[in-house]
């Protein structure tokens, strides 16, 4: 499988404008080239260590999965920082999807 | 045809082209229109929340081929609305460019090189007032003989901003360059005095009916009914406080079936007949 969680870690520890070093500090990683190796797909992470970094990155988890996420979020950083609107226009659009395809995957 | 240069028309051509094409595919007349119908009549989901003053006008997003809108409702209504057809603008020019996209409008109104910004400008401006709308409302007034009351009277029919209104007008070439800076320093402070004037209340000008998508809040709904989510994630998913989406389930009359009692025997006779 292709490393995208640990893209993704990448792509939203940068548009918080964090350092490997400051992010290993903020999930319990112990140093920066851990979450370098994370970032790099040497090193897989567990589902607590994912909370975490979901925790420290202000991002829910399934968003480390979600692909296209990250290239709309790679646009976005165009305006610099991290943009509210459209982090709250992402988990918007992700519980549509959800609600799609539950209402579907039950005929209500 | 090879070897030949391309004529790409100007982003402000392309904005008004496609506006009208717009216009033209919904079987629009040159009056007024209803933006938030008009969104949601291409098939666009459009979500308004408050992001407060410092919080940006709009932004477009396509994901996956999945486009949503979002205003800002923290801005005056006719700001909203010029945001939301600027917006569209944006779904109907530019959403081929990437197969996944955001543009962050944090200031629609501000002088721009994009030529992206530019021709979502024009497209907005010729879509909520077109050329032939306003020329017919305005009648034989041109250049200095346009006060700002008029175009004041304008905004009531319109729907569009004082600044964005007077703009139209210079695209329309009903007013030229002296005149539009002449309108726009007259307008200065005087705005929602000359609205009340004219008995104009611009809250009350097409104002969007739902914050979130109403077959989306449907689909909320129903997956809460069938006990499928939480009150929690309900309101989550509403974007409201706890408090408040119990309110809102209540304003709507919005409840669960009640679960039938628990049958001890009956339940105990369906366990033996699966051992």
């Amino acid at each position: 499988m292709e490393n995208i969680v640990g893209k993704r870690i990448r792509e939203e520890r940068e548009r918080l404008g964090m350092s490997q070093e400051e992010l290993a500090l903020a999930v319990g990683l112990g140093n920066r080239s851990q979450v370098n190796k994370v970032e790099s797909g040497a090193r897989k992470v567990d589902s607590l260590e994912l909370r975490r970094f979901s925790e420290a990155l202000e991002v829910p988890m399934d968003a480390f999965f979600d692909e296209a996420r990250g290239e709309v979020l790679a646009l976005a950083r165009g305006g610099g920082g991290r943009d509210h609107m459209t982090d709250w226009g992402l988990e918007l659009l992700s519980d549509m999807e959800f609600a799609e395809r539950e209402v579907t995957r039950h005929g209500w | 045809m090879d070897g030949e240069p391309r004529l790409t028309p100007p982003p402000w051509r392309q904005g008004e082209d496609a506006a009208l094409a717009l216009r033209h595919r919904l079987r629009l007349s040159d009056g007024p229109v209803n933006v938030w119908e008009v969104i949601r009549r291409v098939g666009v989901a459009l979500a308004l929340e408050d992001f407060g003053d410092e919080g940006g006008d709009g932004r477009y997003l396509n994901k996956d081929g999945r486009a949503l809108i979002i205003i800002n409702t923290a801005n005056r209504v006719s700001r909203q609305r010029f945001t939301a057809a600027h917006e569209l603008g944006h779904h109907e020019m530019h959403r081929h460019t990437q197969r996944n996209l955001v543009i962050r409008d944090d200031d629609v109104l501000a002088r721009t090189n994009d030529p992206l910004e530019k021709a979502a400008n024009a497209f907005a401006g010729t879509f909520l007032a077109p050329a032939a709308g306003i020329t017919e409302r305005l009648g034989d007034k041109r250049n200095k003989e346009v006060s700002a009351e008029d175009v004041a009277s304008l905004m009531g029919d319109f729907g569009l901003s004082y600044e964005a209104t007077v703009n139209q007008l210079k695209s329309a070439k009903l007013i030229n360059e002296p005149n539009r800076l002449r309108l726009l320093e007259a307008g200065k402070g005087n705005v929602e005095w000359m609205l009340s004037e004219a008995g104009i209340d611009e809250a009350k000008l097409f104002p969007a009916k739902h914050p979130l998508p109403s077959d989306y809040v449907d689909r909320v709904v129903t997956l809460w009914k069938h006990r499928h989510i939480s009150d929690i994630r309900f309101a989550e998913m509403m974007r409201l406080s706890t408090a408040d989406a119990e309110a809102y389930r209540e304003r709507h009359g919005i409840t669960q079936p009640e679960l039938p009692e628990y049958d001890r025997a009956a339940a105990q006779k369906l366990l033996k007949e699966l051992s």
